[in-house]
């Protein structure tokens, strides 16, 4: 259970992201508030959608409409949509680290002109068919039930982990890593006085521990009524921090040993920018590159493969539960998928707009659980379904508190991300809709969901599926 | 590195790492005295 837990949490952000993030906002500072948001935003939000999963036995949808009435299931449905929406593209990116898998056995990197291949490739239909590949590795997964989920997690988080700890090793052990380790530990006090750095950890946590997109409570839903969701929750919380963590030191002490002269330059290209051209670079330049050149890019592939997976899985629940038969379901899920992904494959400035659209919604789809356990009544929902049959250690007073603290975090969060995009792009250009890093894009393409899930709130919370049967009884 | 980084290491490893063994051995010796035998989530 753990392990697939872990799997969806642990995707490409942990590996690409996080080292980005921190090295870009003062590695040792940052840190400080990335330890303070795991266990005041990540950690709630993860016993919330555990709780809810659990004891709903649906969906998102049927959580929500289950847990506050049918009235709101438009919460469930914005949740659904959004995880989905990401799934369009999270396939593409899955694709991406299968082709430079694929690259790295065959020895085509780095090349000589470094950022030739991704050039070359990204946008083009190459990239069509290695989303379209991934996909379906992830869809004959789901196919297999929850099993298939299981065994999956079986072979690829043990291999992930692995590998990561080797890569750690071998990245630690080069000559000049200590820069490296200095440049991410270092902490500079006064930094700890920059709201930016405080809300940059925050939406790292966001983004990264998938808290708050609805797939630990579509895990949760299969759990046996005496297994234990307390400490799960903070074991998938502290569990999806700790390859972060093994990522940053890993990806950091690499570029501090081989490039030092050029670190800023690395950590700023962005996040493809930092793994699909760097990244080929720096291993090629190690004893042995190219071994754990294509040990990364497997790493990789399975972080994000697993993911992939829960989101796949997600989306089938949520029709299941309409009433749809399963294997129906997942057909459509992968007809949907393959379709939708198409745009993001071979346009990098879709894929850029949906990624930019769908991580500020997840930071609303977090504002939504807190929303709902409010409505419900957090000491009500603690002692009712947090504090439930088999949890292993009682949810004290705090939780009602951190809660509050979530909903008061992602406000904070999305008044802060809208007063940034206006400052930087002033009003007339943050709300073209057809730019897309706007604001304009994302209230357009948020008001036309919002209003679709509300207009249809009778229609989706007609539950029609069965409730799934708890683990221990089915 | 200063005297300060070793500090912030040790702290926030400790932190993420010790705190998931933590939890990973609770999680662990919890679910052994549920019913005695290994578990096998969602099998009957």
């Amino acid at each position: 259970m753990l392990l697939v837990m872990l799997g969806m949490a642990v995707g490409t952000g942990n590996i690409w992201r996080f080292p980005r993030i921190a090295a870009t906002n003062g590695g040792g500072t940052f840190l400080v508030p990335w330890a303070v948001f795991l266990l005041t935003w990540s950690v709630p939000l993860l016993l919330i959608e555990f709780a809810m999963g659990k004891a709903a036995r649906r969906g998102p949808v049927g959580a929500f409409a289950t847990l506050i009435g049918e009235r709101w299931a438009w919460m469930g449905a914005w949740v659904a949509l959004c995880a989905t929406f990401i799934m369009f593209y999270y396939s593409v990116v899955t694709g991406w680290c299968l082709r430079y898998l694929t690259a790295a056995v065959a020895g085509e990197l780095p090349g000589a002109v470094p950022s030739a291949i991704w050039e070359r490739y990204a946008g083009s239909g190459w990239a069509v068919l290695t989303m379209a590949i991934s996909l379906g590795i992830a869809v004959w997964v789901v196919a297999g039930g929850v099993r298939g989920i299981e065994r999956a997690a079986r072979v690829m988080m043990p291999t992930l982990l692995i590998l990561v700890v080797v890569l750690e090793i071998r990245a630690v052990t080069l000559p000049g890593a200590e820069r490296g380790l200095a440049f991410l530990f270092t902490p500079d006090l006064s930094g700890l006085g920059n709201s930016h750095v405080w809300l940059q950890a925050l939406t790292q946590n966001a983004w990264d521990t998938g808290a708050g997109w609805g797939l630990a409570l579509t895990y949760a839903i299969y759990m046996r009524t005496r297994e234990d969701t307390t400490v799960n929750a903070f074991v998938l919380g502290f569990g999806n921090n700790s390859v972060s963590l093994l990522a940053g030191i890993m990806v950091l002490c690499t570029v501090f040993s081989i490039r030092p002269d050029a670190a800023g330059e690395i950590v700023g290209a962005g996040n493809t920018g930092l793994t699909f051209i760097w990244v080929p670079q720096l291993f090629a330049a190690i004893p042995a590159g190219r071994l754990f050149m294509a040990l990364f890019f497997l790493a990789l592939l399975f972080a994000a493969l697993t993911s992939l997976i829960s989101m796949v899985e997600l989306a089938t629940r949520v029709l299941v539960d309409r009433g749809v038969a399963r294997g129906k379901a997942i057909t459509w899920v992968a007809a949907a998928g393959l379709a939708m992904g198409i745009p993001s494959a071979l346009s990098m400035g879709f894929f850029d707009n949906q990624d930019n659209v769908w991580g500020v919604g997840l930071l609303v789809s977090g504002l939504f659980f807190a929303l709902a356990v409010l409505r419900f009544g957090v000491d009500r929902f603690r002692q009712r379904h947090v504090n439930s049959a088999g949890s292993d250690v009682a949810i004290g007073r705090w939780f009602n508190a951190a809660v509050w603290l979530v909903t008061i975090e992602a406000i904070v969060l999305l008044v802060w991300w809208l007063s940034q995009t206006l400052s930087e792009q002033g009003w007339a250009a943050s709300l073209d809709p057809f730019v897309p890093w706007s604001l304009g894009t994302i209230l357009l393409q948020f008001a036309v969901v919002l209003g679709l899930c509300i207009a249809f709130n009778r229609r989706l919370a007609r539950l029609e599926g069965p409730v799934e049967p708890a683990g221990d009884r089915a | 590195m200063t005297a300060a980084g070793w500090i912030t290491m040790a702290l926030v490893c400790s932190y993420v790492w010790g705190g998931l063994a933590l939890l990973v051995s609770i999680a662990m010796r919890k679910e052994r005295f549920k019913d005695g035998s290994p578990v096998r989530p969602w099998e009957p």
